[in-house]
């Protein structure tokens, strides 16, 4: 077998692993009406088809109807249906990592209820089952296995930054604490940009009194596998936080401003497991409402209100399928009553930032994810805020690429600071 | 036509046509069933029955958001809304089928008067030809659209063709028309499991499908 034939066949292979009824069902039920690329980001700022959702799940489509049903297989057999090439997986590599986030946002438009954004991530898998995935995606997965963290931060740059904190701020970062309540998961994208959030996520927590640490063997939040589509390696770099949590034997992971590890660990985990998780998996953004709520700690009623406008961007992973709509926006209308103003389309129908799934981390996708950047630039300008709030450290990396690239004198800012700032000593 | 094949339409093949289907449609529920389901265990934030109602809510009433969405493609919405109206409309309440269902489910319902089925006709004939230009005007259908597609619009097209000719005794002898319709439903129905046209039954399983897990995640 040549090495061609190998790539492919381990795709469909992989295809063909992944489909079970519920995957049928959806393949079976779309019409290919295109209703979703309006949807999405990336076919809006391009008029590109070929980045419609629907034509992004295409090889999926293809692997199951030739193996799969009796048609595709006479058809197959007649030569009516064209089997998976090498060349079909280069260009789905392009089209499935470059052009799509996995926002799923197109999986709340189709007609049919498809979860084509979660197929999508079903054919990133495949890609990647091949060999197909984009060399910038393929060293962050490589320097997370070799030293922790995609970026290569180190253990020793990890501490360094809980030595920044107590040195430089005066603030005690407690590490390895067997018997704390909650274990803190940090991301290196969040501390590497805004190394501030460790102080904010300390201040809140000891406001409230919580029992916390951070481990710096617990780490990254931010998961490759998850990104690329490696569920081994999805659930080798969880077990990193997992194992931990167990060994201190905590209540609660709270992972602090990520999307994808949140999701990676509350979503996945139990489902690759096959049974839940023996402690809670928090977002801060809920963790700080229930702290708001339960009066463990208190907020300086409108602080914010200072003229500017603020608005909230919902992240994909966080908001749009991690269902915490509400709590954010119960501390902005807490903290800027008057100056909080929303976006549209916004909760579940949130435009993505264009940014996420791997694609603010592909050099070559820089002018894809910038145009797509624009419909977000679109909307905070109706809006006509200066601020924009959000929970999601890699959304507020790209929005802070983005306002430097459409040259914007706007302020992308995380929640996790705005409370902390607001906070009632 | 041969009075042979207006008896075969109305008798054996339209059994031969029903029993296909069934069997057809029965094999492939079967196949998704044998297919395996997982179990979801991520920890709920929402309900499913919740997300099971909106799902489905959300097409009779889509919220401002998704209203957004559709007003980009408003052509493909509309005429597959429209079509699917006017279409059932016309498979449910035109007095012969009426009949017709009375026979095959033991009880009958009230039909509507024929020139409001004849309209319903027309509709769900000009929204197929929206369709079809839809097939070539828009990229991304475009794209999407292969033989089977086209060949799903032809074969629904002589149906409703075919009975609105019936209807209005155009060109061609009643009898003769009527067989032509007849032999139409019938070919629809052994078409329907082997072809993308099976998609009604795959639209209720996927919606529940997505109602459960979007209403588990608290998004819908
Ligand atoms: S909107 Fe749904 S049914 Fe239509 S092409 Fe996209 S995935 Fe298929
Ligand atoms: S998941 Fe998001 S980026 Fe990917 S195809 Fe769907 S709408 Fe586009």
């Amino acid at each position: 077998m040549s090495p061609a034939t190998v790539m492919e066949d381990k795709a469909v292979k992989q295809f063909i692993k992944t489909v079970g009824g519920e995957i049928a069902a959806q393949l079976e039920a779309c019409m290919r009406c295109g209703v979703c690329a309006e949807a999405c980001q990336f076919y809006l700022t391009t008029g590109n088809p070929e980045y419609a959702p629907v034509w992004k799940m295409e090889l999926l489509r293809r692997a199951y109807v030739q193996n799969f049903t009796v048609i595709g297989k006479v058809k197959t057999m007649l030569g009516l249906e064209k089997p998976i090439s090498k060349e079909d997986i280069a260009h789905w590599t392009e089209l499935d990592f470059h052009a799509c986030t996995v926002c799923r946002r197109c999986s709340l438009a189709c007609p049919m209820g498809i979860d084509v954004g979660g197929l999508i991530s079903k054919v990133r898998a495949g890609l990647t089952a091949a060999g197909s995935t984009p060399p910038d995606l393929l060293h962050m997965k490589d320097k997370q296995l070799e030293v922790g963290s995609p970026n290569g931060a180190t253990e020793a740059d990890w501490i360094a930054w809980y030595d920044w904190a107590e040195r430089e701020r005066g603030i005690e970062i407690p590490r390895d604490v067997k018997g704390a309540e909650t274990l803190v998961v940090f991301t290196m994208l969040e501390l590497g940009s805004f190394r501030e959030n460790l102080v904010y996520v300390a201040r809140i927590l000891n406001a409230a009194g919580v029992k916390w640490t951070v481990s710096p063997r617990a780490r990254d939040a931010f998961n490759m596998g998850k990104v690329i589509g490696d569920k081994k390696l999805e659930k080798l770099f969880a077990e990193r936080i997992i194992n931990v949590a167990k060994e201190l034997g905590v209540k609660q992971v709270l992972i602090t401003e990520c999307g994808h590890g949140y999701a990676a660990l509350r979503e996945d985990m139990p489902n690759i497991y096959g049974g839940p998780l023996p402690f809670e998996i928090i977002h801060i953004t809920e963790m700080m409402n229930r702290l708001f709520k339960q009066g463990r700690i208190k907020l300086r009623k409108g602080v914010f209100d200072n003229g500017h406008r603020i608005t909230f961007h919902d992240s994909c992973k966080i908001q749009r399928t991690g269902g915490l709509f509400d709590e954010p926006r119960e501390l902005l209308q807490y903290l800027a009553p008057n100056s909080f103003v929303e976006m549209n389309p916004n909760r579940e129908m949130t435009i993505c930032c264009g940014g996420g799934g791997g694609v603010r981390a592909i050099k070559d996708a820089y002018d894809l994810r910038m145009g797509a950047f624009r419909l977000k630039v679109e909307q905070v300008e109706k809006a006509q805020a200066d601020t924009v709030v959000m929970t999601c450290s890699n959304c507020r990396l790209q929005f802070m690429d983005g306002f430097k690239h459409y040259q914007l004198q706007k302020e992308a800012v995380g929640l996790v600071e705005m409370v902390a700032k607001a906070l009632i000593d | 036509m041969n009075l042979d094949w207006y008896y075969m339409a109305r008798g054996p093949l339209f059994k031969f046509a029903v029993l296909f289907f069934l069997f057809g449609m029965g094999y492939r529920l079967f196949m998704l069933l044998f297919l395996g389901w997982k179990k979801d265990y991520a920890p709920a934030r929402g309900s499913a029955i919740v997300g099971i109602v909106k799902a489905f809510w959300h097409h009779a009433w889509p919220p401002e958001g998704l209203r957004e969405v559709y007003k980009g493609r408003l052509l493909a919405v509309l005429s597959g809304d429209i079509f699917h109206l006017a279409a059932f409309t016309v498979i449910l309440f035109q007095p012969a089928h009426v009949k017709i269902w009375g026979k095959i489910l033991g009880f009958e319902w009230g039909s509507l008067p024929m020139p409001i089925v004849d309209i319903a006709a027309g509709i769900a004939l000009i929204s197929l030809i929206v369709m079809a230009i839809d097939h070539l005007a828009s990229p991304v259908r475009h794209l999407t659209s292969t033989t089977m597609s086209w060949l799903n619009l032809f074969f629904v097209f002589l149906p409703l063709l075919t009975g609105w000719m019936t209807y209005h005794h155009l060109w061609l002898p009643y009898q003769t028309l009527l067989t032509f319709h007849m032999l139409a439903v019938e070919w629809i129905l052994i078409w329907m499991p082997l072809s993308k046209m099976s998609h009604f039954l795959y639209f209720f399983v996927s919606n529940v499908i997505h109602g459960v897990k979007f209403g588990k995640m608290g998004t819908l």
